[in-house]
């Protein structure tokens, strides 16, 4: 019950922001703190989140935003189940590397490094 | 309307953080008692939490943060110092909501753009560094208005510099604990 209320908060809090805090500067904040957690040899991304992200990276060609599914069809993928895929789509946007798309549906990611 | 309606709405906001923050601040007090740096002998916090929440708040709102933590600032001052200090209370006030975004214009204008707004990419040790020059701003500034000792000084100086530390690492764990417990 916890976990689905704390998902749903994150949720909200990724589309909506909180309060004072639109959604785009709260990510900018997030990715801000997960680049300290770096420096201080706090934070690693697993081998198929790195894989993602690049993934992403590649698909993107240099744009802003970039379709989930264009992502999964890119070779680099091609060895990772759909639900492995769209579980380090969600940590890499917990860990501030992606965000969504103003509207989750459309199913595009901005890349914020 | 809209506009104002925006700022409104993001007064409140910076004002309940910086509340929160000096909140948490108090807690702390009796810990920096028990260690010998007793609050009642130098009426200063060894670790100031509102500057580190000033500091991240001007940096994603700019110049215009100068209004959002001005309420915050007086009622901290005001609930400090009495209110029968008001001229007092509100040049403190004004000068600790105004500190932070004079450091980022300072820094803009010798080259090193930091705001969100106009830089995506600012480091958190230009953050940090900032942090520091901004609290040096204001203990400069409240220092030459209200006539400290160079103790005083040096106390104000380090316990806003030491927010700003704390409070990056303290979000920077928050969001670690968050994201960890998520993805469980």
């Amino acid at each position: 019950m916890l976990t689905v209320f704390c998902i749903q908060l994150h949720a909200g809090v990724a589309t909506k922001g909180i309060g004072m805090f639109p959604s785009d500067k709260l990510a900018s904040l997030r990715k801000l703190l997960f680049e300290m957690e770096q420096d201080l040899g706090l934070a690693d991304l697993s081998g198929i989140q790195r894989d993602v992200y690049y993934a992403a990276r590649l698909t993107a060609e240099g744009a802003e935003m970039v379709r989930g599914e264009a992502i999964r069809s890119h070779a680099l993928l091609n060895r990772i189940s759909r639900p492995t895929f769209y579980r380090a789509l969600k940590d890499l946007e917990l860990a501030g590397y992606l965000s969504h798309a103003d509207t989750t549906r459309s199913g595009k990611y901005r890349l914020l490094r | 309307m809209t506009g104002a309606i925006e700022l409104f709405k993001q007064t409140i906001g910076a004002t309940i953080v910086c509340l929160i923050a000096i909140s948490i601040t108090w807690l702390f007090v009796p810990l920096q008692d028990h260690i010998g740096y007793r609050y009642a002998d130098h009426l200063a916090f060894m670790i100031y939490f509102p500057h580190g929440c000033r500091l991240l708040i001007s940096w994603a709102f700019g110049t215009r943060s100068a209004l959002l933590l001005l309420p915050s600032a007086a009622i901290e001052e005001a609930t400090m110092h009495l209110l029968g200090h008001f001229p007092y209370v509100l040049v403190i006030a004004i000068v600790l909501s105004v500190s932070p975004a004079l450091a980022f214009l300072i820094s803009a204008s010798l080259g090193y753009e930091s705001r969100l707004k106009y830089n995506s990419r600012t480091h958190w040790r230009r953050l940090l560094l900032l942090g520091f020059a901004s609290s040096l701003i204001e203990t400069v500034t409240l220092s030459n208005l209200l006539g400290w000792t160079s103790q005083q000084f040096l106390v104000w100086w380090l316990s806003s510099w030491l927010g700003v530390l704390f409070t990056l690492i303290s979000l920077m764990f928050g969001f670690r604990f968050w994201r960890l417990w998520m993805t469980k």
